[in-house]
């Protein structure tokens, strides 16, 4: 039996870490590709001959053509201004809208929640022809201030993971708080938002992911170099330039650069995406 | 879960119609007239009879199925099979016995269910009926009310009670509220104003929609903002009416005050002012833009004409009615099905797969391996479907793997061959998906009470076994909307396709389209390379449809919705 047990664990572990090999080896390459010297995507050995820091730099203070197409640091001031901005105003309208659909009971609810439902039948970006329209009339075209305007403004329709946590707040609590005297807003603010804090998180959470992720509406809005986020900006390097050969290793040193703030902020918060994700997973 | 093998229950339904029609001639004969009728309409045309069973919206669409059956027949479907029709690369004689064979089983199904409702004697009116008619005699007492008020009241009262149509806020000045009064005021004098200068001009330029002064695109947007201004306006208008009504009715009824109307919006009547700002910003950049593109399928806007017409279906006959075009579409909506539920079964076993494999209790470093496959979640998805695309690329590093082992020569273009492709897009899609769907399970899993295994292992039951009795079952019925949920985004899923191939390889015989193209990348391409806008908007109406159709199905079968409004 014993031996069973342990043949059984040496065959689990061998699997999970030929999985974990599998599932790291694209990052690691990309990793390794940052650093290495001879510039294009082929190499002949997986791990570069020899190192260099010279694609960083490239990706900073890039010279010759390159200077005209990449500019790195005001794509990652871009990204981080419309991200932070994105933060604060699309978790408040996402908390909101849940909170006000999960807690209160008026004549528009159902219709607002069908309304809901089928607008996230329609293709995400079917609409944005109009929405450049209306971004056009508004002179807001190749700004990333527009970004964040439509990334909050839109923002409200992904209320349901927060919704539904909010339900699992029993309703004593609030009346509890009624007969004290409190009002609706006071119950909102110091009760239940403090409760739900891992839902806050992982909304606020989010929605700083937004702009570092999209790239349909971006690459629409977004026309000069200067303007670009990184998204489009990164992809502009290896796609729509023919230039893959020289840009491809200054191409990696980005992906690093925009990769790791983000993985370090998952891998702290783990416990506030677990939760929200889980959260999201038991509607049914 | 108790009623037999999912197996056993879909066999059931399927059988049904056939057991259904060996007792036709018995329920027909102990059958009221009613009945009777109802089952010879059912016989002739789908769907039909249910109407003497007091349905309505059922058996109209299923009449409209039947007709758009007889035309296609009449029209097109049997040339497919006498081969005087041949569409390029698709084989159209085995989509019409398909289609024939649906139908067929459709209509039978109708007949049963007609046949079992006449049987049962099922003749329930539906709920959404009866609150209907609810709706419509509350109307009918308000009107009755309204004009026994009017008849009753004195000629100051009348005055009160005609004053909101002229103009709102008159009798809240009368009655000492003015702040409440002129802020009505103001609203009706601004979207009177508003109405004059321009409202009038946009709804009319919307419907003749090409004219001269500006462009049609800027004529259909300031039609929409025309129609939600006056939609939002009439809302406030008839609201109005009612509280002066009220007011008027019942002079004990003390108007609120501003301060005091101000104040319940931080309390009992919080949701408003929570949801303002959202249910706005949606409206403006959601719903406009989206009725805009709905609209466009209706025009004639294509390449870089600002300038259109309003030109009916013909877009949507465009796609369906042109041979190439509607082989296109069929094959493009093929792959798309195919691609939906291949990522989303894959994705959803190999998470659960990897979720018990981490939570297994011989399993050390639990938190380790975790984290890893959190380090892949949190790679911007860009980056790593870029980078994958390298990966697989001629000079990439698998090539170069396969070089250096002497496998073969020259690098592999994956990407160019369509099977190669379509296969890679799904294998690089189980990489970005099976983390999250790790995550996702982990914490269901372990709230799978640990008694039910203790017990399969007492019984003898292998790790298999247990996997796919006990682990399988329970997760299914807990996150089995999850599913459909990740079917529907499966279809819309543009960032795995359109960044790994943008659709490539090209030139595998459809318009406009590539080999890995699904509709939602197909209708970018079409509007932002081939600027095909009307094309592409009934595409996108087209989408809606299918998965509108695909979530009603099955969502009005999952306990969510059925549990919804019970809360509490």
């Amino acid at each position: 039996m014993k031996r069973k047990l342990l043949l059984e664990s040496i065959i689990s572990h061998a699997a999970i870490i030929v999985l974990c090999f599998v599932w790291m080896l694209p990052i690691i390459w990309v990793i390794l590709t940052s650093f290495r010297a001879t510039p294009g995507v082929a190499s002949p050995t997986f791990v570069p001959q020899s190192f260099t820091l010279q694609n960083y730099i490239t990706l900073f203070f890039p010279t010759g053509a390159q200077a005209y197409y990449i500019m790195f640091g005001r794509w990652m001031l871009n990204t981080v201004g419309v991200a932070l901005l994105n933060m604060v105003a699309s978790t408040l309208f996402i908390l909101c809208t849940a909170y006000a659909l999960s807690r209160f009971r008026f004549k528009t609810r159902k219709t607002i929640l069908n309304v809901a439902l089928v607008l996230g039948m329609f293709p995400g970006f079917m609409a944005m022809i109009a929405v450049y329209l209306i971004l056009n009339m508004l002179g807001l075209i190749n700004q990333p201030l527009a970004l964040f305007i439509v990334y909050s403004a839109t923002s409200a329709l992904g209320f349901y993971v927060s919704k539904g946590y909010f339900e699992t707040i029993p309703i004593d609590l609030d009346e509890a708080a009624m007969i004290d005297g409190a009002s609706q807003f006071q119950i909102f603010t110091k009760i239940i938002l403090p409760l739900t804090k891992p839902i806050v998180v992982y909304t606020a959470l989010t929605s700083f992911m937004t702009p570092w992720m999209d790239f349909i509406l971006a690459s629409m809005i977004l026309r000069t170099p200067e303007q670009k986020t990184v998204a489009v900006g990164l992809y502009g390097m290896i796609m729509e330039n023919a230039d893959l050969f020289n840009n491809f290793t200054v191409f990696a040193a980005g992906c690093v650069i925009v990769a790791f703030p983000i993985v370090l902020m998952y891998v702290l918060l783990q416990r506030f995406i677990i939760e929200g994700i889980s959260a999201g997973a038991v509607k049914g | 879960m108790t009623q037999g093998g999912f197996f056993a229950r879909f066999w059931f339904k399927f059988t049904r119609p056939f057991v259904y029609l060996t007792k036709y001639r018995g329920i027909f004969s102990s059958a009221s007239k009613r009945g009777k009728a109802a089952i010879i309409m059912s016989t002739i045309c789908f769907g039909l009879g249910d109407i003497l069973i007091n349905r309505w919206i059922k058996p109209l669409v299923k009449v409209l199925l039947m007709i758009l059956f007889v035309y296609y027949m009449a029209a097109v479907g049997y040339r497919f099979l006498n081969g005087s029709l041949v569409f390029s690369g698709l084989n159209m004689a085995f989509y019409h016995i398909v289609i024939t064979i649906g139908f067929v089983y459709a209509h039978l199904y109708g007949l049963f269910k007609t046949l079992s409702y006449v049987e049962t004697k099922n003749f329930v009116t539906p709920a959404w009926f009866i609150k209907l008619k609810g709706h419509v005699a509350l109307w009918l007492k308000a009107k009755r009310d309204y004009s026994r008020l009017w008849k009753e009241s004195p000629f100051v009262d009348r005055l009160a009670l005609l004053s909101p149509f002229v103009a709102m806020g008159l009798y809240q000045i009368f009655r000492k509220r003015p702040i409440k009064g002129l802020l009505l005021l103001a609203i009706e004098a601004s979207f009177i104003v508003y109405m004059l200068m321009t409202g009038i001009y946009d709804i009319v330029d919307f419907f003749l929609l090409n004219t001269e002064f500006r462009p049609s695109t800027l004529n259909l947007v300031y039609g929409f903002v025309a129609f939600v201004i006056i939609a939002v306006f009439l809302v406030v208008y008839i609201r109005n009416i009612k509280m002066v009504t009220i007011y008027v009715k019942d002079k004990l009824y003390k108007i609120k005050p501003m301060l005091a109307e101000l104040k319940e919006l931080t309390d009992h009547r919080l949701y408003v002012s929570l949801l303002t700002v959202p249910v706005i910003g949606v409206l403006i950049f959601t719903i406009v833009p989206l009725l805009f593109m709905i609209s466009i399928a209706f025009t004639g806007y294509q390449g870089a004409s600002l300038n259109f017409e309003w030109t009916g279906l013909a877009s949507f006959g465009n796609l369906i009615l042109v041979q190439d075009n509607l082989s296109t579409l069929l094959s493009v909506i093929r792959w798309t099905l195919i691609w939906a539920f291949f990522a989303t079964f894959t994705n959803y076993f190999g998470g659960i797969l990897l979720a018990s494999l981490i939570n297994k209790k011989i399993i050390k470093l639990k938190k380790l391996w975790r984290t890893i496959f959190i380090i892949t979640m949190a790679t911007p998805q860009f980056v790593s479907l870029l980078i994958m695309y390298q990966m697989f690329g001629t000079q990439g590093p698998i090539n170069q793997f396969l070089i250096n082992i002497g496998l073969i020569d020259t690098g592999i273009n994956f990407w160019g061959v369509q099977w190669q492709a379509r296969l890679l897009v799904i294998l690089v899609n189980m990489w970005i998906g099976i983390p999250y769907l790790m995550v996702l399970t982990s914490g269901i899993l372990m709230n799978i009470p640990k008694d039910l295994y203790e017990a399969a292992t007492v019984d003898g039951a292998s790790r298999t076994q247990q996997f796919f009795k006990i682990t399988m079952p329970y997760m299914l019925y807990v996150t089995g909307p999850l599913l459909v949920t990740g079917f529907i985004s499966n279809i819309n899923n543009f960032n795995v396709i359109y960044l790994l191939t943008q659709g490539r390889p090209y030139g595998v015989g459809l318009i406009n389209a590539g080999g890995t193209d699904i509709l939602i990348t197909w209708l970018y391409q079409l509007t932002r390379t081939h600027r095909m806008y009307n094309m592409s908007a009934a595409i996108g109406i087209i989408i809606f449809i299918m998965s509108a159709t695909f979530s009603l199905l099955v969502y009005r079968q999952t306990a969510s919705y059925k549990r919804e409004g019970e809360l509490r």
